[in-house]
């Protein structure tokens, strides 16, 4: 009894180690899609699509920078010690939106870069213009 | 070759000792399994069959691991509850954020725990047994046991140290500029105008979180480099938890080095 007992052990123990460690060099290596295997990719995903904003107003004949947090905040109601993070192209096309309620009848300047998987930080928005 | 293999045959199947370290952690998964859904299963939550009879199996099959009564079948009722909610409710059904990597993790650390003697302390199997021989007049049972689980729990520990470092070890990562995206999302938000040391910071940040990952897959291994690292490890697993919304992920795998420390030490820490 004792033996079977130590050989059922040996088995499960190899089973299970042989799964500990297949599973991810599957999963994160040979690329195979399948949901038995888990991968250890933590946070692989997070934060892609975020963006880096500058945004500038016309004046004198000028661009001058302009501090938009605050006033993006307050017009979301994002209270002041959250985050303003800036996702995806949607985000970007709304947040343009917003800038023309704020600032109207205004020509404002965007320059905007995007974080990708590979490619860092992408320019997606190279001093684009917006009428208001 | 031989000698090196025989050592590989005892690190995995010749280690018995103190149950403790198993016990606690079969408590401490109960606690963070509760943490991570005791509120969305709570039985107002969902007016439906399947959800109640998962609240039903989910809080009676937890509760059971937790006081340690009947705890091997238990734990893996539990393990088994929490592998229904991660392919079926999650990725049959489609409710989110049950088929994350720390939601996995619990449910593939019950299954773990089940395999260690992790109802010879702190449970009511215990109390049972302790009082059968006192009834019997026999000697107190031993809190003793094998402890071949704990070496799986071990080798999953640094396996995922492994793969997580394997994952992180492209230009992107090392530059800092993936960690510059987590500095942005969570903390400085888009309109942030970076000074000079952000980036240097970040890439610093990056280098010691893919460096030391690098180093506790092989590492936790030596005993002589334990002390050493497990400290390393669990302020690792602490900042993440403080910094990032990493829910009971770092928590699980600080549990988890419980696995990793002698049990024996654990034992007269806890005497």
């Amino acid at each position: 009894m004792t033996n079977q007992l130590g050989q059922l052990r040996y088995f499960i123990f190899i089973v299970v180690a042989c799964f500990i460690l297949i599973g991810p060099f599957l999963r994160q290596v040979l690329d195979v899609n399948n949901i038995l295997f888990r991968q250890w990719t933590m946070f692989s995903q997070i934060g892609l699509g975020v963006h880096k904003i500058n945004v500038k107003k016309s004046g004198d004949g000028q661009w001058h920078n302009l501090e938009i947090d605050a006033v993006v905040k307050a017009y979301r109601m994002i209270p002041a010690d959250k985050p303003l993070s800036i996702s995806h192209q949607d985000g970007l096309d709304r947040l343009m939106e917003e800038l023309c309620v704020i600032y109207p009848n205004q020509l404002l300047q965007i320059t905007a870069h995007r974080a990708t998987l590979i490619g860092g930080w992408t320019l997606v928005a190279d001093r684009q213009t917006i009428i208001c | 070759m031989s000698s090196y293999l025989a050592r590989v045959n005892a690190w995995c199947f010749d280690y018995s000792g103190s149950t403790r370290s198993s016990a606690i952690i079969r408590i401490g998964l109960v606690f963070l399994i509760w943490a991570r859904w005791a509120g969305e299963l709570s039985f107002f939550q969902h007016l439906s069959l399947n959800y109640f009879l998962l609240s039903v199996s989910f809080f009676l099959s937890t509760t059971l691991m937790l006081v340690g009564y009947k705890t091997r079948i238990s734990t893996l009722w539990v393990s088994a509850t929490l592998f229904l909610m991660y392919f079926h409710f999650s990725y049959g059904l489609g409710v989110s954020g049950w088929n994350h990597h720390h939601t996995y993790l619990l449910a593939w650390m019950s299954f773990l725990s089940a395999l260690t003697p992790a109802g010879k302390s702190y449970s009511v199997d215990r109390k049972l047994l302790v009082r059968e021989s006192a009834l019997s007049q026999s000697p107190m049972p031993p809190e003793y046991g094998n402890l071949w689980g704990l070496r799986l729990i071990m080798l999953q520990l640094c396996v995922l140290y492994f793969w997580a470092a394997f994952d992180k070890s492209y230009p992107l990562w090392v530059s800092g500029v993936r960690m510059e995206y987590y500095a942005v999302l969570f903390y400085f938000g888009s309109t942030f105008v970076e000074p000079w040391w952000f980036n240097p910071l970040m890439r610093g940040l990056a280098l010691v979180v893919l460096v030391l990952e690098y180093v506790l897959a092989f590492g936790l291994f030596f005993k002589r480099f334990q002390s050493l690292l497990i400290p390393f490890g669990i302020a690792m697993h602490a900042a993440f938890f403080l910094l990032l919304p990493v829910h009971t992920y770092s928590l699980t795998c600080i549990l988890m080095y419980l696995a990793v420390i002698e049990a024996r030490k654990v034992h007269e820490f806890t005497e």
